[in-house]
């Protein structure tokens, strides 16, 4: 039985000479961002007087001639082609509304998702009742944003076998901005687990499955007990992501297997203390840097 | 005619009970009980469906005790238990208010266990019980009370729940069923089962409890609810067997 | 109360997970996360502490003030129980939605302090049956991440340790008409006694085991928990069983047992924290809500 009661301490900050990257250009509400006008206004911008003025708090990001200011603490933007991981929040007619962190609650579309056995045909009426049988209020799925409707809304797809409906695991939720767009954001982690780090901050972390999932693609939970071994692995990940976003960390495969590495030499269980946090992000960073060297 | 639903409490200064100001009799060393034994409960009678207008109703009185009434109605809302606990003005000399806090919680909770609610998704169930007197342990009397109501409306429920108090006084002694006087000076436990399925559906203690006289005194409860059971059960057959209409002259 | 819905597998995982003592963050069934405790935050109380566990935030407050001693009781003083569940907690807080989880918090605080030995009330009484001293003991909610009733109880612990009542002379005049007097002195202050102060250890019911300091997934796969109030020399003052499901009563044993013998660990602990607090005096540097 452990009990760690403790006086508070005061958070150090980041040392910025660890950085080499060039410094951001940050800016509050209000800031000129340039005073270029040849450049095309991007989010977070709005023009006044010839002058571009930041409209967010955040980091101003350039791309050719398009510039705009992307917040720091947002709710989940989402953009065509990002995987996201989102909990059902209502069944509807033809539809479902999944909580995806983002401003509106997103679609999933009944036409979007594949039917048992791979079938493809048209969705009858039987299809719209048996909606609640396949997919529940709290169910938790993985998808891909098909389109972005005109308020912001998302309309989310499962029509591949590695999107659907997920079994047995642990959801941790992050802000958005600290998960790195990758080329994939599925993978098997070396250490035993397999982990998906949606776009919106939601990364699930699950056991890596045996043999390959048959075509019928996650309809039927798996509802067996985990091992003791896989469990743990699960657990000390879950504690290593919320070091690293504790200390405003990218997250990416690399970063949270360095971490994991890095986390062997304590329990568990001691991942949640302050001063374990600092010392194995620290670590992580250190690789992380030695890597890009 | 607007219904005054607010309790309306009386002269704010001057009215004070003279029982407040009359000299409390030094508490004794050992707690009295006269005519019972420390693990004896008072004889209690039981009868269901009084209310004509009521979807279910009971009555519950102790001899030489408290008296309970419950009243269940079919409420026009969303799939939902209301419960209201109430003690009349004159249930008993003394206000007693803080030590009644958190009496509707346990009753609500005590019956959700056991209500089959999943089957009315629907229907708004209001449950209404109206402490009549005050003796001691009309709490778990009340709950038992509002069971017996819900089972008289035909609600479909697990098990019937069945309460039970008990007072450990300063001297270490459990006492099963304390009057007033007892619960007053006494550290009070009020537990409620589900008699036939042996699950504690709610449980509220207060007080100083030391060593292992809880567990003592939720045995001594448990036991007091299964001596009470079959009570309740006749009270409840003798209800149906009124409600059946006699036999039609075409049964042969 | 602030609630997550999760679904079906993941409760499942969870269960499991609990059987084989190894919750998602890696914790077993007894143990508590890191606890932060703090007193002396807000400067214009007589006593006030910040307790953080996880991601529950609490703020209590206690104001001592002069009051009239009650009818029932003239020699001795009395303390009132207030908890306010912020809208910055959680947005189910907002307007009204508090009020209700506020009313049940501050009930079982009143259960939990009444009866003799938790806070000496004799102490608290300048003149029987004219005045005495009231301590209005204010509970804020800043953040609800799962197990509230802990935190509650061991930040009341901490402010009533902190509270410095100042020390008052009654003076009789020649009429016998009587005077009351506060020292001059600042520092001149009477400390309470805490070790009856108990505290609440809230046990959920996981599948067939229990689990102490349940986040908020844990809590929504419990359907029934018991909160045993516990003080420091091992009595229970206050038990009741929360949720909507039955409990087995051999299980309820169970958990007193844990509940009893968990609490005793926290008391020790939470003292040792407190006087290590107290003698750093002024050197200890003040961290308040700037972090």
């Amino acid at each position: 039985m452990a009990m760690d009661i403790r006086l508070p301490v005061a958070r150090k900050r980041l040392s910025e000479a660890v950085t080499t990257e060039n410094s951001f250009h940050l800016v509050a509400p209000g800031d000129t961002v340039t005073t270029d006008i040849t450049f095309m206004r991007g989010h977070g911008t709005y023009m006044e007087d010839d002058k571009l003025l930041a409209s967010v708090a955040g980091v101003v990001q350039r791309v050719n001639k398009l510039v705009c200011v992307q917040a720091l603490k947002t709710r989940y933007n989402g953009e065509v082609g990002d995987i996201v991981v989102g909990r059902i929040t209502e069944v509807q007619q033809k539809r479902w509304k999944v909580d995806t962190n983002a401003r509106l609650d997103s679609v999933l579309l009944l036409s979007s998702v594949n039917l048992p056995g791979g079938e493809l045909r048209r969705r009858s009426a039987e299809d719209e009742l048996a909606m609640r049988s396949y997919l529940q209020e709290g169910d938790l799925i993985s998808a891909e944003v098909q389109q972005v409707f005109a308020d912001g809304a998302l309309s989310l797809h499962t029509r591949s076998l590695k999107y659907g409906k997920l079994g047995q695991g642990v959801l941790v939720q992050v802000s958005p901005s600290l998960i790195k767009r990758r080329k994939t954001h599925f993978h098997n982690l070396l250490c035993g687990a397999s982990i998906i780090l949606g776009n919106n901050g939601f990364i699930w972390l699950y056991t890596t499955p045996q043999e390959a999932e048959d075509e019928a693609g996650g309809f039927v939970t798996n509802l067996e007990p985990v091992s003791l071994s896989d469990r743990e692995v699960i657990s000390r990940l879950k504690n290593c992501i919320l070091a690293l976003a504790a200390q405003k960390m990218l997250l990416y495969d690399t970063s949270v297997l360095y971490c994991y590495e890095a986390s062997l030499t304590h329990k568990i269980k001691d991942l949640l203390k302050t001063e374990v946090i600092e010392n194995i992000v620290m670590e992580t960073r250190q690789r992380l840097l030695e890597l890009e060297a | 005619m607007p219904v005054d639903s607010r309790r309306v409490r009386g002269p704010e200064d001057g009215s004070q009970s003279p029982a407040l100001y009359a000299e409390k009799e030094k508490e004794g060393e050992k707690v009295l009980r006269v005519g019972r034994g420390p693990s004896e409960q008072r004889a209690v009678c039981v009868r269901a469906g009084l209310l004509s207008q009521a979807a279910g109703s009971a009555y519950v009185e102790v001899a030489g005790g408290s008296k309970v009434m419950c009243g269940v109605w079919w409420g026009g809302g969303e799939g939902r238990l209301h419960c209201d606990l109430r003690w009349a003005r004159f249930s008993s000399p003394s206000t007693g208010s803080q030590r009644r806090g958190g009496g509707a919680l346990l009753l609500q909770q005590s019956l959700e266990s056991a209500v089959r609610m999943e089957r009315y998704p629907r229907a708004e169930l209001m449950l209404s019980v109206l402490v009549m007197e005050e003796r001691g342990a009309a709490l778990p009397m009340a709950i038992t009370c509002a069971a017996l109501a819900l089972a008289d409306a035909g609600i479909e429920m697990y098990d019937l729940v069945v309460g039970a108090a008990a007072c450990r006084g300063k001297t270490g002694e459990i006492l099963l069923d304390p009057t007033e006087e007892e619960e007053e000076i006494s550290a009070n436990m009020y537990l409620t089962i589900m008699p036939n399925l042996s699950q504690v559906s709610g449980l509220l203690c207060t007080g100083e409890w030391e060593g292992d006289s809880p567990v003592e005194a939720m045995k001594l409860c448990m036991e007091g609810c299964q001596r009470l059971y079959p009570l309740l059960q006749q009270s409840l057959l003798s209800s149906s067997k009124k409600k059946v209409p006699p036999p039609g002259p075409e049964a042969s | 109360m602030a609630s997550v819905v999760l679904s079906e597998a993941e409760k499942v995982y969870i269960l499991h997970g609990v059987q084989d003592d190894l919750r998602t963050d890696g914790r077993g069934c007894e143990d508590y996360r890191v606890i932060e405790v703090e007193t002396d935050v807000v400067s214009n109380t007589t006593g006030s502490a910040r307790v953080k566990i996880g991601h529950t935030d609490v703020l209590v407050g206690v104001k001592a003030e002069m009051g009239t001693p009650k009818l029932d009781r003239p020699g001795e003083g009395y303390v009132e129980f207030f908890v306010d569940c912020s809208a910055n907690a959680t947005p189910e807080f907002e307007g009204r939605g508090g009020e209700e989880l506020g009313t049940e918090i501050s009930n079982m605080l009143y259960k939990i302090f009444d009866n003799q030995s938790s806070v000496d009330l004799e102490s608290l009484c300048i003149l029987p049956r004219e005045h005495c001293w009231v301590l209005y003991i204010d509970v804020l909610l800043l953040e609800c991440g799962g197990n509230l009733f802990d935190t509650i109880t061991i930040c009341i612990k901490a402010a009533l340790f902190n509270t410095r009542i100042p020390k008052v002379n009654v003076l009789e005049d020649d009429e016998g008409a009587k005077e009351i007097e506060l020292s001059d002195d600042p520092y001149d202050c009477m400390r309470l006694n805490v070790e009856g102060v108990p505290c609440i250890v809230t046990l959920n019911k996981i599948g067939h085991r229990h689990v102490v300091d349940a986040t908020l997934q844990e809590e929504a796969c419990s359907l029934a928990s018991v909160l045993v109030a516990v003080n420091m020399k091992g009595t229970l003052t206050c038990m009741r069983k929360m949720g909507k499901g039955s409990l087995d009563p051999e299980s309820i044993f169970e958990m007193i047992g844990t509940g009893k013998r968990v609490a005793k660990s926290l008391h020790v602990s939470l003292q040792s924290v407190l006087n290590q607090e107290e003698s750093m005096g002024k050197k200890r540097q003040k961290i308040g809500f700037l972090r």
